[in-house]
């Protein structure tokens, strides 16, 4: 039987130190192509999830499979090559400042070796342009506002054209405006066919999408 | 094809990093650079220690006196013997006839007043003389040599300065051991420079390394360029050190060139060949690429944890 699930959590449990439980025997599943929000409180465990999706954090117990693979019977590196076909969209936007637009972008693709030089810089100038960065290209993340530096964050996560998006909290320090702006993109890659779990303490923005929602509260699904 | 396209990536970038900042970088050659020299020096030293014990510049030597009534057929005996034992343990021989130190002795101001008295060509108390240089300087075969040689036929006598040899053998065997010694130390030191400058490279670029791990960088990716970095280094310090030495033995020889028309003899240093020069960097390389990667992994091991 062919199964439509992308990404499946089973019982999964993620203490940090003795005390810290970010998860607390967690189960779901999400298909592929499809657009999940995660919503809940900080702390409630959004980030524990999008980090064992991307293999940055490994279950304390349970299953973390994506794509039919069981994340926590591979190895370090194998996880790492996982991380390749994933793309990530940081909270904090982890830009480099120590180079600019194009170079931040084409970091996801240095990674995978995979590119010619010409193909580097068609994918970088495809992706600025999707997120409306292409007259940047040259500019200095600290010369970028907050909107563009999330919008370059998220071009850096798709340039390699991801089956699976992720992204944390991707609007917390924008205005409503600049907020909705990138959500709109995220809409725009998953009607390009790519599965994109978000995370989001702010659920007045998430209502409007008519997608699904998972609420989070203490590591458990509230309701 | 795909891992030669990242080393060339790695390599330009390890260029790019140091022409962007040559001074800081710079400082980094010269260390190294003045580490490897004094290990190409010691080798050089060593070298030419070898040389010059080849060539007989520090041989033991055995004085065979002969009988006085030795006889010219005595005499091809002996050196009959001494053939036969030529390329082994005994390097090479002279004969120096009663007459020819007679002659020598006469011509010789000083030692011809005081031997006036004794010595004419009438009356010469000098014996047949053959000079021998051992093969080795390890003092217990050179004894035994002296041994076997003061048993040939119509031998009087033979001479052998033990603490001569003695001192020469330990000397030799204790500049090799100092030698050896030094090229270790030197190796050693090379490590601990280039696993700290690895070390302090990575933690420069703590955000690159931690973003590009995030995002899916496998550890060879990380170890690249630093490998890159740390060769070119290695390999720029070992120039800088084969220059300097290849400087400092032409200051040398040019030294020696004075004092060779005093002794008499053609002295001189020879300098490191093209293969020695070669091993010597690969030894070095091979060195460097596992300095790295240990310095790598401790990295990671106390500092990322994803």
């Amino acid at each position: 039987m062919v199964s439509d699930t992308l990404i499946q959590f089973d019982q999964v449990t993620k203490h940090y130190g003795a005390n810290i439980t970010a998860l607390n025997h967690l189960s779901f599943t999400i298909a592929k192509g499809e657009l999940v929000f995660l919503a809940g409180h900080s702390g409630a465990g959004k980030s524990t999830i999008l980090k064992l999706i991307a293999g940055i954090e490994v279950a304390n117990s349970g299953n973390v499979v994506i794509n039919g693979i069981n994340l926590a019977k591979i190895s370090q590196n194998q996880r790492t090559f996982i991380r390749q076909h994933v793309g990530i969209v940081f909270q904090d936007h982890k830009i480099l400042y120590d180079r600019n637009v194009f170079d931040n972008v084409r970091l996801g693709l240095d990674i995978t070796g995979l590119y010619t030089k010409q193909e580097v810089n068609e994918r970088v100038v495809h992706a600025l342009t999707a997120v409306g960065l292409e007259h940047k290209l040259r500019a200095h993340p600290e010369q970028l506002s907050g909107g563009e530096q999330q919008r370059l964050c998220i071009a850096r996560a798709v340039v390699h054209k991801p089956k699976i998006l992720l992204a944390d909290e991707p609007t917390a320090n924008l205005d409503r405006e600049n907020a909705l702006k990138i959500l709109e993109l995220f809409k725009a890659f998953h009607k390009a066919g790519v599965t994109i779990v978000i995370s989001a303490h702010d659920e007045s923005l998430l209502s409007d999408y008519g997608k699904r929602i998972l609420y989070l509260n203490n590591g458990r699904f509230r309701g | 094809m795909k891992l030669l396209s990242h080393h060339l990536q790695s390599s330009r970038s390890a260029w790019r990093s140091i022409l962007t900042q040559p001074l800081e970088h710079l400082v980094n050659v010269v260390v190294l650079g003045i580490i490897i020299l004094i290990c190409l020096v010691s080798i050089t030293i060593g070298n030419n220690l070898n040389i010059w014990q080849n060539n007989n510049l520090i041989h033991p030597q055995i004085i065979i006196y002969l009988d006085q009534n030795s006889t010219s057929s005595d005499i091809g005996k002996v050196e009959k013997e001494l053939r036969k034992l030529s390329g082994t343990t005994l390097r090479t021989y002279k004969f120096i006839s009663r007459q020819q130190a007679l002659n020598d002795l006469q011509q010789d101001r000083k030692l011809k007043e005081i031997a006036s008295d004794v010595v004419d060509e009438n009356n010469n108390p000098l014996p047949d003389v053959f000079i021998v240089e051992a093969a080795t300087t390890n003092p217990d075969e050179v004894n035994r040599l002296n041994l076997q040689l003061s048993q040939l036929p119509k031998v009087e006598d033979t001479h052998l300065d033990v603490n001569y040899a003695n001192k020469i053998g330990n000397l030799v065997d204790f500049s090799y051991k100092i030698i050896t010694f030094v090229q270790l130390i030197c190796i050693v030191i090379v490590a601990l420079v280039v696993y700290n400058l690895i070390r302090l490279q990575m933690l420069l670029k703590v955000d690159a390394i931690s973003v590009s791990r995030l995002i899916g960088a496998s550890d060879s990716f990380i170890m690249r360029p630093l490998i890159h970095y740390a060769v070119l280094q290695v390999t720029v310090a070992t120039l800088f050190a084969v220059g300097g030495v290849y400087f400092l033995t032409g200051r040398v020889n040019h030294l020696l060139f004075n004092l060779n028309s005093l002794f008499g003899k053609g002295i001189q240093i020879l300098p490191l060949s093209l293969i020695q020069l070669v091993t010597m960097w690969l030894i070095l390389i091979t060195f460097t690429i596992f300095t790295v990667f240990m310095a790598v992994r401790w990295v990671f091991r106390n500092t990322y944890h994803n």
